[in-house]
């Protein structure tokens, strides 16, 4: 348990980042409508422990952030309107071309 | 009596409609949530959960559209040359917000917005071409040629050497100097 989440549904929640923005590569989202996509599958979904997720894919090389030229200080981007795409790690775990332990179900 | 009113109405409380009191409370979260960003509420709780293959199909098929008619529009990699990302990023958000049903519509805010983002990358490269032809030029000309005098009479940058005296200065200002060319007059 972290959080109030069970391992399972830690694993669901990453695994289904890393699937959506698979299924949008090479295109890159906001991560606030990367949020509001996933409602419609984990309706119980917090905007932390999801914040979280995403930082900790970004740790693993498998999600990346973009940064726009319309940033003026890409530090102080509110995280909701930061933008994330998948990298070529980030690709083939979602793939299952190779596998992760820590995402596996 | 004081006793018998208040259990009175805690029984009554509970009357209300259990599924009425839940969609009111799961708008209010909602509401909250939009406005103010506060993370600690928990998002529209009682909404209906998509499957997950039907979730994955949907976004795949968002993909594919997004793919075909956009993907040319991507020509840098993240953290390369970043002109014009600025203007894709918003274009892409945009459809697949409408594509995933996030939002119904485009309104004029967000039309505004992209075109303000999309006319500012377009000053920017202008500026960034013209810089890199300055640069070009810079490289391109011969760094020994003469210094030349611009418009405003003012000598242009360049490497120069200094005359050797201070009259050969006024010589060069002026035309002429107050001291005499005869050296010896006799």
């Amino acid at each position: 348990m972290a959080n109030g989440r069970t391992a399972r549904q830690i694993k669901m929640a990453r695994n289904e980042v890393l699937v959506a923005l698979n299924m949008l590569y090479p295109a890159a989202l906001q991560a606030e409508q990367l949020m509001r996509s996933l409602l419609s599958v984990f309706p119980t979904m917090e905007w932390d422990p999801f914040r979280r997720d995403l930082a900790y894919l970004c740790e693993k090389g498998y999600v990346q952030r973009v940064v726009s030229e319309n940033e003026s200080d890409p530090k102080f981007t509110p995280w909701r309107q930061r933008w994330f795409r998948l990298t070529s790690a980030g690709m083939e775990v979602a793939d299952h071309v190779i596998g992760d332990p820590a995402l596996d179900e | 009596m004081v006793r018998t009113t208040t259990k009175k109405t805690r029984r009554e409380a509970p009357k209300k409609p259990t599924a009425a009191r839940k969609k009111s409370s799961t708008k209010k979260s909602t509401r909250k949530k939009n406005e103010a960003g506060n993370s600690e509420i928990r998002i529209d709780s009682a909404a209906p959960s998509l499957p997950i293959e039907e979730y994955r199909q949907r976004l795949g098929a968002v993909g594919r559209l997004m793919r075909a008619a956009m993907a040319d529009l991507e020509t840098d990699q993240p953290g390369g040359d970043r002109i014009g990302q600025g203007a894709y990023l918003q274009v892409m958000g945009r459809a697949f917000e409408v594509l995933d049903g996030l939002s119904q519509t485009i309104d004029v805010d967000d039309l505004v917005k992209i075109s303000k983002v999309i006319a500012e990358q377009r000053r920017a490269e202008l500026n960034h071409r013209k810089l890199q032809l300055e640069i070009a030029d810079e490289k391109e000309a011969p760094r020994s040629r003469a210094p030349q005098a611009n418009k405003n009479g003012r000598a242009a940058t360049g490497d120069y050497t200094l005359p050797d005296s201070f009259g050969e200065v006024v010589r060069q200002i002026y035309g002429t100097t107050l001291a005499t060319d005869i050296e010896n007059p006799k």
